[in-house]
């Protein structure tokens, strides 16, 4: 069955085309939705640290919400529900007002908030392994909260924080791959399309396995130089 | 544990098995008596395999009663069969069942909606294209699209995997597809399209719910129309010829084009076509 495989769809100049579009909106996807995982991960931690009962209920909620519920179902809601509620906007390719989140935003923004809960779940548990020892020494030394909290215990956390962070970002580019649902153009929902037209499925597969891959292999090398860069001595190995 | 026990469960599990795939695959040529023509001449009455979800093809009417341009259609083929259109009998079949119900002789004739396809014509035989369906296309009467030219660089919402959706892309429309049709209708009702590239029957089905016959139509000839044909036993040439027959008369007459007026069907190419075609046939 490897011997006849059929890659001839791979010269056709409409599907190169899609391919193209698709592996640039995947990766632009994937960079904006970790950027703002990333962002609401740091936000919201330090928001849960400042210890203002509400805020921190807040917070509570919305990580419980988004890291309860599946990705897909955020995507629809985002996309079918939030979106009339929200205002509108004039679209000449559509000729007449659409909803402002089209459905690359929508995509972002729910990835992001559902990367995002996780994001703190992970910098709280690497806060909550900071010595407490080093709070104290914070304290003594007349550090305010917010200084102690970015200066020492974040830089810290973090740092216990990067193996679990990796699992998490690496999943969240894999899971860009359900904006397809919403019709968000990027490499699966392309790739569907050409198989469906050639009944090449397994070459197709094949050919976005590799590049799945090549991104992910990408965002771990990135992830793994960061780890050894910000090693320090005494912690880990 | 018994070894004699073992074996004697591995009898079981084998005759399991057997019992399992034979009941699986499908009933051999069972169904391929030969004549059916005769058949139904003899028992004086005709099983015809119709849809009733598929509004205005086939679908069942305020009495209850099968309606539809596909109804019209076989009580026209069992008036030339069995010289009166009320020798029927409709069964309510779904894309999925509709060849078996004909291999396992439940029908006599398949008249739902069905598209000729090669792998098909493997295993049943196909009468004359009496229609066809292609891509049309839903929008606001105030869209002003009135030609596909002017969809160039507009949004157009459609449905993931369809086999129109290349050839559309390179027209320049930019295509936004969705999972599935109630994703598309709601899109494009919210406006994130222009207008719904589907098939143009099932549109014309969507068009006839009040909430949007008001403010939708549908502006274009369809494209890249697929024939449909109605299903028979294979190997059974003279029924076939006499379904064939009938449908080049009823063509000839202008029965489908009449047709579509009556079910407020946007006329298709293919109707205009088959009935000069069927006229010439006539005349020779």
């Amino acid at each position: 069955m490897f011997f006849n495989l059929n890659f001839s769809w791979l010269g056709d100049p409409t599907y190169q085309n899609w391919l193209r579009e698709g592996i640039v909106t995947t990766i632009f996807l994937s960079i904006v939705c970790v950027f703002f995982s990333l962002l609401i991960g740091f936000v919201g931690v330090w928001l849960q640290n400042l210890s203002i009962k509400w805020v921190r209920g807040i917070i509570q909620g919305y990580v419980q919400i988004f890291r309860n519920t599946p990705p897909l179902v955020q995507l629809f809601f985002l996309f079918f529900v939030l979106a009339a509620l929200l205002p509108k906007v004039y679209d000449p390719t559509t000729g007449g007002e659409r909803p402002i989140l089209n459905s690359f935003s929508s995509a972002a923004i729910a990835l992001s908030l559902f990367a995002g809960a996780f994001n703190i779940e992970i910098f709280r548990s690497g806060i909550e392994a900071v010595p407490k020892t080093m709070v104290e020494a914070c304290e003594s030394l007349g550090f305010s909260r917010t200084q102690s909290f970015f200066l020492v215990i974040l830089p810290l956390a973090f740092r216990i924080s990067l193996p679990a962070l990796n699992s998490n970002l690496v999943n969240l580019v894999k899971t860009t791959t359900l904006a397809s649902a919403i019709a968000t153009p990027e490499l699966l929902y392309y790739a569907g399309q050409i198989y469906a037209d050639n009944f090449a499925t397994l070459e197709v597969m094949l050919f976005i396995w590799v590049i799945y891959v090549t991104l992910v292999g990408i965002l771990l090398a990135f992830m793994h130089w960061l780890e050894l860069k910000l090693h320090i001595p005494g912690y880990g190995n | 544990m018994n070894r004699r026990n073992f074996q004697k469960n591995l009898v079981f599990i084998a005759i399991a098995i057997g019992l399992i795939v034979s009941a699986c695959s499908p009933g051999g040529e069972g169904g391929t008596t030969g004549n059916t023509l005769e058949s139904i001449k003899e028992r004086d009455k005709i099983v015809i395999g119709v849809k009733t979800d598929y509004s205005p093809y086939g679908f069942i009417d305020k009495n209850g009663e099968n309606a539809g341009l596909e109804i019209d259609i076989a009580k026209y083929i069992t008036n030339e069969l069995l010289a009166s259109k009320d020798k029927v009998e409709f069964v309510s079949v779904s894309a999925a069942n509709r060849i078996d119900f004909l291999r396992q002789g439940k029908i006599d004739l398949v008249i739902a909606t069905m598209t000729k396809t090669p792998e098909r014509e493997q295993i049943i035989d196909f009468s004359e294209e009496y229609y066809s369906a292609g891509a049309g296309l839903l929008t606001r009467k105030d869209s002003g699209i009135n030609e596909w030219d002017d969809l160039r660089g507009k949004k157009v919402c459609g449905i993931q995997g369809s086999f129109y959706n290349k050839q559309l892309t390179e027209k320049g429309i930019q295509m936004v597809n969705f999972p599935g049709t109630a994703e598309a209708y709601k899109a494009v009702e919210e406006r994130r399209c222009i207008g719904f590239v589907y098939d143009n029957s099932a549109l014309v089905g969507k068009l006839l719910e009040p909430s949007w016959a008001k403010n939708w139509h549908q502006p274009l000839p369809a494209i890249l129309e697929t024939p449909w044909g109605m299903g028979i036993r294979k190997n059974d040439k003279v029924f076939l010829d006499a379904v064939n027959n009938a449908i080049i008369k009823m063509e000839a007459e202008g029965f489908v084009v009449e047709g579509e007026k009556k079910w407020n069907i946007p006329p298709t190419e293919h109707a205009k076509k088959r009935m000069k075609q069927a006229e010439e046939k006539k005349t020779n």
